[in-house]
């Protein structure tokens, strides 16, 4: 009885007391480092958050987390990556609220149903910022210069389809205005614009705010003032109802994690959040340390899938052309045969038409056509106002176009064989050697690939000591494995053997 | 005098055996991850903002500076000694850098690349310290039309770049300008010429491309030649410019490191558009143009002394706006924000130590680097030395894990390979591959703020504001002089 009492009062105690709760790891779990796969470069907010929530997880825990960039597509890629990878709870997914547009712009050929999140560790209220000189500062004022405008009033924020454009095209129709979205390649870039005067409103978090005294905050999405803004109005202060708006930051699994890992998993990432060093990290951001559980963090990202589906294909961003593919196809099977056909027919008219350098020029106009061609399947976009996606690459493909003939023709006009030169068996098999090496790296495994590419390719170009070349070869290989592999943590492929 | 008071102060805080040591650490650091291609001077500072979360904020700043400020250099030896360039801004030391080594004057190319460097640090550092202020407004009267206008300035280079047959060059432009459209529209989010290929909707890589293009291409079009006509570096490598060599450069580096600085200060142009303008100005200037890209050592004094100025100009919206200058200044305000420390105006006032350390520290760095640079110099000697048999492999394995190590993607290292046979097929054919670089560097800067510049105005916008219209002209007169220049000495000549 006695027993059972303890027991219940300490339970009582680890509930009351959170930071008593260990999570207990199922049996030999972890048995090696936990990857976590990061969607951006080192450096990045993310990035830096992924770092930490490794260093305190360490901590706390003795856990060993290793961050690994995967970057490319919005995320697809570290999506794809996680996918890829064994659902045994070693390869963590590092995931942000801009994921739900990429699964949508992409037409979802990575679903985020594929994935168990284990929640939101920070949140980040959206905010409407302007600039403390301008004219344009208060939000009563924003929407009276937008209606002044008719449509006309910049906004500026990253790029199109983001986070930060569908809560601005929301809180356009909250305060029943229409503005200009302005895209800009980073949110940094684009609150330069707004300092500058560029634009009256940037879209972006109130720690954006934070060590620039000419910007202010003009309305928060957030259901109160928040505590590190005092001075920041919400929406709901004007009376406009955007109680809510946030972004997000957490973590998932690959679906099919069994149970008792991924219960420890989440339990550690919510130590971590819990955690006072977490806690001061976050709020040095200026973001706010919520931690949203499992079963809430799904429900909100669900409501954000339907919500940005909406808005994106407001905005004309989602569009489904599927004919484009197999368009393109037969454009490019038209054009290589025709061009094909030319070239045969001139030919013995032309002899110099034999020779390399004017072959090239000769393909690069075919392949100017072929292109130019295919920007026709390129949509005209409502955000893109007077120019759309399709000119510049017009203008480029048409200059190449122009000069590549004329280079042809230049070629053509002389009629001085070229000179043989000596390497030319040599370089080819260095192709075929290069080729080789790239893709057996991934069989074999970077190191020993390498040290055989090195050594062999010496004897190739004529390297008579086969003790120097491969004194050499594996020089680089150990240089590569101490510097690339152990100091720098680049995840070379360590195939079936080293 | 405040602000030679704040250096005072500034180096009272440093100078105490931490602080130093952190600076020379953090300069080794810095050429290392500079020598290395991939690493680019932001992954560099990136990837040391982990270790730098267990230091005061102070020291933290002064490692992270440190290694900021001396990649661009540790880039420029690479450039130099295998035409790889370490850092996308080395890729202008290695037009003239390369020729020299070949000609066996390696040593001097890679001491004239340092002093630049050292000198242009310097200065930068020295403009930030006295001028940032006016320097932001600069920055902040960027809107689009003026971007646009710069990328149309810097685009103009290409006919200083060219050698000989213009029409080549404008081919290999447009080819880059076209190989930078493929990818997401950053306006509709449509993929344009990925062919459904996900991997390309950021693009295709942009150190991938300058290492495949010049590394890989020049080793393949080497090979091509035939390695056995050996040029013996030994006897003549070892020998080191006079002082009235260096002399001589005075005028180019100072003019170089000044455009490095101000170019600096416009965000998203950067280290490597500066070091091009500020080639293709010596260029102009010269009285022997004809020698650029041949083995000019004032080729190579320019493209470094810009790369480094433009560290100092990075800095400046970083430390009165609080907005960053540069992909690595980017990193910085990451882990400013990390230390609790909000980059901006108000960090004048209210850490005003932590400012002043970090201008003595980046003045500290610049000295440090001078003396590191001279020693190492020796060591990249012996590994220029070694027989091409042994170097080229080397160079080719280099490219690869260097493309890989960017975003660790194989795709990237395939795209490499593409842009090495590219390289070559240029090469032989006799085009410019340094047209192709930086058109892929203004291509996307071109389009995006035309089409900014026409959603927020109407077409007049880039001829009635004034910084655009200078700019658009001083392209029009750029572009047009060495072409009239050419054909008066055609006429000449006949």
């Amino acid at each position: 009885m006695n027993g059972l009492r303890t027991a219940l009062l300490l339970s009582i105690l680890a509930y009351s007391l959170p930071a008593f709760a260990q999570p207990t790891p199922p049996e030999g779990f972890p048995s090696k480092p936990i990857t976590i796969v990061v969607h951006s470069k080192p450096g990045s907010g993310i990035d830096i958050a992924s770092r930490l929530v490794s260093r305190i997880a360490k901590r706390k825990f003795g856990i060993d987390m290793v961050i690994e960039n995967r970057p490319g597509a919005s995320g697809l890629v570290a999506m794809r990556y996680v996918l890829s990878k064994p659902a045994d709870g070693y390869t963590v997914l590092a995931l942000t609220k801009s994921f739900v547009s990429t699964t949508l712009i992409t037409h979802e050929k990575v679903s985020l149903d594929s994935f168990y999140l284990i929640g939101s560790m920070m949140i980040d209220y959206e905010a409407l910022i302007t600039n403390r000189k301008s004219d344009v500062r208060t939000l009563p004022e924003i929407v009276e210069d937008a209606k002044k405008k008719h449509g006309h009033q910049i906004w500026v924020g990253p790029l199109v389809g983001g986070v930060d454009h569908i809560m601005a095209m929301k809180s356009w129709d909250v305060l029943g205005i229409d503005a200009v979205w302005v895209p800009y390649e980073s949110g940094s870039d684009a609150m330069m614009a707004l300092l500058g005067k560029h634009g009256k409103v940037y879209v972006g978090n109130p720690g954006d705010i934070s060590g620039k005294p000419d910007l202010m905050v003009a309305a928060v999405a957030a259901p109160h003032r928040l505590p590190q803004f005092p001075d920041a109005p919400t929406f709901l202060e004007y009376g406009y109802n955007l109680p809510r708006e946030i972004i997000w930051r957490g973590f998932a699994l690959k679906k099919g994690t069994p149970e008792p890992i991924t219960k420890y998993i989440e339990g550690v990432f919510e130590a971590v959040a819990k955690d006072s060093e977490w806690i001061k990290f976050v709020e040095n951001n200026g973001a706010v340390p919520d931690f949203i559980p499992h079963d809430e963090f799904v429900n909100m990202v669900h409501r954000e899938k339907e919500e940005a589906r909406k808005y994106l294909q407001k905005a004309g961003i989602i569009t489904t052309d599927k004919a484009a593919g197999r368009r393109n196809l037969i454009i490019f099977v038209v054009v290589a045969v025709i061009a094909l056909l030319i070239y045969l027919v001139m030919n013995p008219r032309f002899p110099q038409l034999r020779y390399g350098r004017t072959v090239f020029p000769y393909i690069l106009v075919v392949l100017s056509i072929f292109l130019f061609l295919v920007t026709y399947s390129f949509p005209r976009g409502k955000l893109s106002g007077a120019v759309g996606p399709a000119i510049a690459p017009r203008l480029w493909l048409g200059g190449l176009f122009i000069f590549g003939l004329w280079v042809l023709v230049q070629e053509l006009r002389d009629k001085t064989p070229p000179s043989k030169l000596p390497g030319r068996k040599n370089v080819m098999l260095m192709f075929a050697s290069v080729i080789a090496y790239i893709v057996l790296g991934q069989i074999i495994g970077y190191f020993l690939t390498t040290t055989l590419f090195i050594f062999g390719a010496s004897l190739l170009l004529g390297y008579r000591n086969i003790w120097i070349a491969a004194l050499n070869a594996i020089g680089f290989a150990l240089f590569a494995y101490i510097v690339f592999y152990r100091v720098l943590g680049v995840p070379l492929m360590v195939g079936y053997l080293f | 005098m405040g602000i030679l008071s704040h250096l005072i102060n500034g180096f009272a805080v440093i100078l105490g055996f931490k602080p130093l040591a952190v600076i020379l650490i953090g300069v080794i650091i810095g050429i290392f991850v500079g020598v290395i291609p991939g690493l680019s001077p932001a992954m560099g500072v990136a990837l040391l903002v982990p270790f730098s979360y267990g230091l005061d904020p102070l020291t933290a700043l002064i490692l992270l500076v440190s290694v900021y400020a001396s990649a661009n250099y540790g880039g420029t030896i690479t450039a130099i000694a295998i035409n790889t360039p370490g850092t996308p801004s080395a890729i202008v030391a290695s037009f003239d850098g390369f020729p020299l080594t070949m000609r066996g004057e390696a040593n001097k190319a890679l001491f004239v690349s340092l002093v630049a460097a050292t000198f242009g640090g310097m200065l930068g550092t020295l403009v930030l310290i006295l001028f940032s202020l006016p320097l932001a407004k600069v920055a902040l009267a960027f809107g689009p039309a003026e971007y646009f206008a710069l990328a149309v300035f810097g685009l103009t280079i290409i006919s200083s770049l060219s050698t000989g047959n213009w029409v080549k060059s404008l081919v290999a432009t447009f080819i880059g300008l076209f190989l930078n459209t493929i990818g997401m529209d950053p306006f509709t989010g449509y993929q344009r010429f990925t062919f459904g290929v996900p991997e390309l909707s950021d693009g295709l890589g942009f150190i991938p491309a300058l290492i495949g293009l010049f590394a890989l291409g020049e080793i393949f079009f080497l090979i091509e030649k035939g390695i056995s006509e050996k040029v013996d570096i030994g006897e003549i490598a070892s020998k080191l410019p006079g002082i009235k060599e260096i002399k001589k450069l005075i005028g180019t580096i100072t003019r170089a490191s000044i455009i490095g600085t101000i170019i600096g200060v416009v965000p998203g142009a950067g280290a490597t558009i500066a070091a091009f303008i500020a080639y293709s100005q010596e260029k102009r200037l010269s009285k022997h143009p004809e020698q650029f890209g041949k083995g000019a050592v004032e080729g190579v004094a320019a493209g470094s002394a810009a790369a480094s100025g433009s560290v100092g100009g990075a800095l400046v919206p970083l430390l009165t706006l609080g907005v960053p200058g540069s992909a690595a200044t980017a990193v910085l305000i990451g882990a400013l924000m990390l230390h609790g420390l909000n980059p901006g105006p108000l960090l004048f006032v209210k850490k005003a130590h932590i400012i002043n350390g970090l201008f003595a520290a980046l003045v500290m760095a610049y000295f440090f680097m001078f003396f590191i640079g001279f020693a190492g110099n020796k060591l990249w000697l012996k590994i220029i030395k070694l027989p091409k048999e042994l170097l080229y492999p080397v160079v080719i394995a280099i490219a690869f894990i260097g493309s890989y190590a960017v975003s660790n993607s194989l795709f990237d290292v395939w795209s490499c390979l593409g842009f090495g046979i590219l390289g070559w097929l240029l090469k032989r054919f006799g085009y410019p591959t340094a047209p192709v670089i930086l058109a892929l560097i203004l291509g996307s800067m071109a389009e995006t703020n035309f089409r900014r510049a026409l959603l927020v105005g109407n077409w007049t916008i880039f001829f009635t504001r004034p910084g655009s219209l200078i700019m658009l002209l001083l392209a029009l007169l750029s572009f047009a002089a060495p072409i009239i220049r050419s054909a008066k000495a055609k006429k000449e000549s006949k």
